[in-house]
């Protein structure tokens, strides 16, 4: 990620920064050297406890997602129906059985499979898409910013869930559609996001600089704007993963996402509801699966944005 | 203000148009043929043809598309497959419901958030602050349908405090008494992410006030806390507030279809649940467009109210 400014997008505007970050900025080297952007969030980010939680349960979801074959006990779609609703701690069933009498630890570890799919998915393709929309529409101006005000005006008039349901209820309830209709309903947040992050960057010296210099107007794009506006992007995009997380199993708790018999934490919590009484676990634990996997990524965006401004931290 | 009112509506107009053209080709979005979806596999090619026609499916899209707004204008939403009733004063039915739960967990958003932002903006890193804001957080990340469905077995089914579903008994009096208990736990379900995010922008926007000049000019005056915190910074972080607590509004009505669906809510969001398991699309494209339009009038309900309280904005 070669930043080739070392532009902080710090800007310090308002009140001074509180004594313990004004100490800890100071300690910075970034203020003699010049120092990425990126290894100065990372500097930060590696103070940062909660952040760092974040980050391990993220990894240690991607590590049971690619090697649920390993991990996983049992094959998550065998039956046996002389185990239906094993409680928790049965022999050989930690996380006891479904009404089906399948392994709900299996079931579990391969369901971080469709979560992670559902929710990474749609948010790198909307991030790809409104990446490109914003620059174009907060470089250039005019028709294609108009544009791209009016299709995001249209798009921000539905409820964001709403839009999804309504758009895989048309397509037809798949795993693909349900990503496609979240990515499109993304779209415009990142898109516009972008856009306000150039309109900023696009006034500033050494973007006017490098325009002056003959600087291609692609690369320029890329190499000063895009590079700088990154990181807000990153931002956003680890905090919407949280949330798609949650819409995705949202939509498959719905019926409109991935189907069974599938291992999905949001089709898991539903196929348990009819036994809640007798068997709370089905529904409950993968429901907790969710809820960790979310907060992962809550964490880690709260603290990638507080090390990349700390004038935001909340 | 009467001239600002005008120019917000007549701006909402190329929006409302925007939304009908999405709603108009989200059902064009259907695989296959709508006629042939709508009777099913099962029916004679004759029956789908002369369905088509009826339908006006043989002409041009933007003809079909004038055609169908000029229906939705005059209120005419087609008739639901599954209901086998017109489609709009269902919905609009429907849509009372949805609005009481909605109105209700925007109740339990700002009396749990709104307290919990300021109490953490006043004492930054306390205690209570780090766990309020550590409970916001967990709420945020939690899925509402299962919050919801954790509600139902801990409060309906263990303790048997409220009942699990619906809004109203089967049998016996419709009292208010009796709607609040079947409105608890699904406002209290629907409105836990709000309240979070409530809280954490009460707090933030408070936080920013705090440090301002005037504040510093208040308290240096002698003014007491108490005058400070309620005339000086909360008057002025009410603002970005309200907006947040008003888009938060149209979060809800979507987030209603997951809260309804756990517990039987009969509102709009149930409503277009079952309509999209029926495979009734008048129903689904007449319920997603009166959500729709009744957000975006709420958005400019918001924007009147901002410009209303803050006159600034009325004139840039």
């Amino acid at each position: 990620m070669g930043a080739t400014t070392t532009e902080s997008t710090n800007s310090h505007s308002g009140s001074p920064p509180p004594a313990k970050e004004r100490a800890r900025s100071a300690a910075l080297p970034a203020l003699v050297a010049p120092q990425s952007q990126l290894s100065i969030i990372w500097r930060r980010l590696r103070q940062d406890a909660f952040a760092l939680i974040g980050a391990g349960i993220i990894l240690f979801t991607l590590f049971l997602a690619v090697a649920a074959p390993v991990v996983a006990p049992h094959d998550p779609l065998q039956q046996d129906s002389s185990i239906r609703l094993a409680p928790i701690g049965t022999s050989g069933h930690p996380l006891g059985t479904d009404g089906n009498g399948r392994d709900i630890l299996s079931r579990l570890i391969y369901g971080s499979r469709t979560a992670l799919l559902i929710a990474l998915v749609p948010v790198a393709v909307a991030a790809v898409f409104g990446i490109a929309m914003g620059l174009v529409a907060g470089y250039f101006g005019g028709w294609s910013d108009s544009l791209l005000m009016r299709f995001s005006d249209i798009l921000f008039a539905f409820p964001a869930v709403l839009l999804a349901i309504a758009i895989v209820a048309a397509l037809g309830p798949t795993l693909v559609n349900a990503m496609l209709a979240l990515a499109i309903v993304f779209v415009p947040a990142f898109a516009r996001l972008v856009r306000s992050s150039v309109l900023s960057l696009r006034e500033r010296e050494f973007v006017v600089a490098a325009r002056a210099s003959g600087s291609p107007t692609g690369r320029l794009l890329i190499r000063h704007v895009l590079a700088n506006a990154l990181p807000t992007v990153i931002v956003f995009a680890t905090l919407q993963t949280g949330q798609m997380i949650i819409f995705g199993s949202a939509l498959s708790f719905l019926g409109l996402g991935v189907q069974p018999p599938t291992p999905d934490w949001g089709t898991m919590s539903n196929d348990g509801r009819q036994q809640m009484l007798i068997a709370p676990w089905v529904t409950t634990l993968p429901g907790i699966a969710i809820f960790c996997v979310s907060v992962g990524f809550n964490l880690l965006g709260d603290g990638l944005r507080d090390a990349l401004d700390p004038t935001l931290r909340t | 203000m009467s001239t600002y009112i005008v120019r917000r509506i007549i701006g909402l107009i190329p929006v409302l148009l925007g939304v009908s053209i999405v709603v108009f080709l989200l059902m064009q979005l259907v695989p296959g043929d709508v006629a042939q979806a709508l009777l099913g596999i099962s029916a004679r090619p004759e029956d789908v043809e002369n369905l088509r026609r009826s339908l006006g499916l043989d002409r041009p899209i933007w003809v079909q598309y004038l055609s169908w707004l000029g229906m939705v204008l005059r209120g005419d939403l087609g008739i639901s497959l599954q209901q086998r009733t017109e489609v709009l004063p269902f919905v609009m039915d429907r849509f009372q419901n949805t609005l009481i739960l909605t109105v209700a967990a925007t109740i339990v958003s700002l009396v749990i958030g709104l307290p919990a932002g300021v109490i953490s903006a006043t004492k930054q890193y306390s205690v209570f602050d780090r766990v309020s804001m550590l409970i916001a957080l967990f709420s945020n990340s939690m899925p509402a349908f299962w919050l919801g469905l954790m509600a139902i077995l801990i409060f309906s089914l263990k303790l048997h405090w409220f009942p699990t579903s619906g809004m109203w008994p089967v049998v016996g009096e419709r009292t208010l008494p009796v709607l609040l208990s079947h409105l608890a736990l699904p406002a209290l379900t629907l409105g836990a992410a709000s309240a979070a995010y409530t809280a954490r922008i009460t707090r933030s926007s408070m936080l920013e006030v705090i440090r301002q000049d005037y504040v510093r000019t208040a308290r240096a005056k002698g003014l007491t806390e108490r005058t400070v915190l309620a005339r000086h910074t909360l008057a002025n972080a009410l603002l970005p507030i309200l907006t947040v607590v008003s888009l938060q509004f149209g979060y809800l009505l979507g987030g209603a279809v997951l809260t309804e669906t756990v517990f039987s809510w009969p509102g709009i969001g149930l409503a277009l649940y079952n309509a999209i398991s029926f495979r009734d699309y008048p129903l689904v494209q007449g319920a997603v467009l009166v959500v729709a339009t009744s957000f975006v009038v709420v958005n400019l309900l918001t924007d009147l109210l901002y410009s209303f309280l803050d006159p600034r904005i009325r004139y840039s």
